[in-house]
């Protein structure tokens, strides 16, 4: 045996778990280590080797590495893949590698490049990206295929037909970032491509007053919890692909002045009676859907309704809209139902 | 000054400066006091490294106090002084001991450039290279080579 002191294979068992401190710390007592007296010590030795070393050491090297690049190293070997999957891995090198003037950003009115980088990344990036640098954000707001973001593209160009430039609209998956932005009371995210399951874990934004995802490929139901949003004012879910009944729970949004899920949502069951005690209530707009049964008599108590769209629902009873909605006098008849809708059901 | 022993029973007698460039040193010459004469020992470092992070801490013993952190500032593995990059240039073997040895002494500013050098030799290299390099052996079967690279795809659409 050339070298009696084996470190690597002893600090290997201790892989560590999430501190970056060192692998001894400064009042552990020295491993009881075999040491011969007197026995040479070649410098340069070839004993020490980057896969025996400590996988806290090899994290904090592999720390350094842009998230991009150092997906490639998985491919390296199991040990190496394992460690850059891991939580404690990600959360270090996001630390590193991410420009931390971004965690000075308050209102988020559109992604960065970094956070376009981080919208490619696998769903555990995304989370702890979104706890290291964006749980402070109060206002998010993103539309990236927005016509806004073009406009000063548009001056530049003199061609004809000119159009804004769509590689934004690329589906995306719907971020895994919601679970930690517990500080956001204004979410705009409209038309960016987002392709996947309603994120139920925006119920975690309990502060949310505005949240609208208009216009993007969310598809299953709304989350039956959304009633924890208590604050939420605005709730817009239009041109969507959302499907299931309204949640009961959405009863308790009692500051709700605002629910549209229109155009080409196709949401069914009833209409939740409940709906009747968010008496803020401005504008709910419910067209294009497959509503069944009849229109909840509750709805009448909505004395501040001024829009109501229950058009183009062709499982809802419209024939049989109760009297009382009909006579609330802030509504104009026509917003009721879409006279158009009606006749086409014959 | 202050006098080590490495793990092969080689002593350094070091000022007190460049000892307490080790945290782990620093704690137990505070735990001991003043007046005791005895080495410290070191048994997890060998004689010839040790020798090597004395250099390390002799070269930057004169450092200003660091500044406090930036935490606005982004931090890269280039950013390394032309010393140090010198100071760095060793077989590979020697390159991980003094890592481990930085490590064990609570060294940040050593562990951070042998962790920079490290990151630096992986950039800009493919997987292939990569191992080749470090010796590193691929143990994934075909079909999980194939699953990683299947996820690793965001990595490439750039």
């Amino acid at each position: 045996m050339p070298n009696p002191v084996s470190r690597g294979d002893i600090s290997c068992l201790m892989a560590n778990e999430s501190s970056i401190s060192p692998i001894l710390s400064k009042h552990s007592t020295p491993l009881p280590l075999v040491v011969r007296q007197g026995s040479p010590v070649v410098s340069g030795t070839t004993t020490s080797h980057f896969c025996n070393l400590p996988r806290e050491l090899v994290c904090q090297i592999l720390s350094w590495i842009q998230p991009r690049l150092v997906h490639q190293c998985r491919l390296l070997s199991r040990a190496f893949n394992d460690c850059i999957s891991s939580k404690e891995f990600i959360r270090m090198n996001l630390n590193l590698t991410v420009d931390p003037s971004v965690k000075l950003v308050k209102a988020n009115q559109y992604p960065s490049s970094l956070e376009l980088d981080m919208l490619q990344m696998p769903p555990l990036w995304q989370s702890i990206y979104a706890q290291l640098f964006m749980s402070h954000l109060s206002t998010l707001s993103w539309g990236l295929s927005q016509e806004n973001d073009s406009e000063d593209e548009y001056d530049s160009s003199d061609e004809e037909g000119y159009k804004p430039q769509t590689t934004e609209m690329l589906l995306r998956p719907v971020p895994s970032i919601f679970n930690y932005l517990t500080n956001l009371t204004y979410c705009q995210l409209e038309g960016c491509g987002m392709k996947g399951l309603f994120p139920s874990e925006i119920t975690k934004c309990v502060k949310l007053e505005y949240l609208s995802f208009c216009r993007n490929f969310l598809s299953g139901p709304i989350p039956a919890n959304i009633g924890d949003l208590i604050e939420l004012r605005a709730l817009y879910l239009d041109a969507n692909n959302l499907t299931g009944s309204l949640p009961v729970s959405m009863g308790s949004l009692i500051h709700l002045e605002a629910f549209t899920c229109g155009e080409g949502n196709s949401l069914t069951g009833p209409i939740p009676p409940e709906l009747g005690n968010l008496l803020n209530l401005r504008v709910l707009v419910l067209r294009e859907n497959f509503f069944e049964g009849t229109v909840p008599v509750e709805l009448a108590k909505l004395k501040a309704l001024e829009r109501l769209d229950l058009s183009k629902n062709p499982r809802l009873d419209v024939q049989n809209v109760p009297i009382d909605i009909l006579a609330m006098s802030a509504l104009t008849f026509e917003t009721v139902l879409d006279f158009k809708g009606l006749e086409n059901m014959g | 000054m202050v006098k080590i022993t490495s793990s092969d029973n080689q002593e350094f007698t070091i000022s007190k400066e460049i000892a307490n460039q080790s945290v782990l040193i620093k704690n137990m010459l505070e735990d001991v006091g003043e007046s005791d004469d005895q080495p410290i020992p070191l048994p997890n470092v060998s004689g010839a490294i040790l020798q090597k992070v004395i250099e390390y801490a002799t070269m930057h013993k004169d450092d200003p106090p660091p500044a406090p952190e930036d935490e606005t500032k982004l931090k890269t593995s280039e950013d390394i002084e032309e010393r140090d990059k010198e100071f760095m240039q060793l077989d590979q073997g020697t390159m991980f001991e003094i890592i481990l040895a930085a490590n064990y002494l609570d060294m940040k500013n050593l562990l951070d450039l042998g962790c920079k050098t490290v990151a630096n030799m992986i950039k800009g290299k493919s997987v292939e290279e990569v191992r080749k390099l470090f010796n590193i052996v691929n143990d994934f079967t075909p079909e999980e080579e194939e699953q990683i690279r299947k996820e690793n795809e965001w990595c490439e659409d750039r």
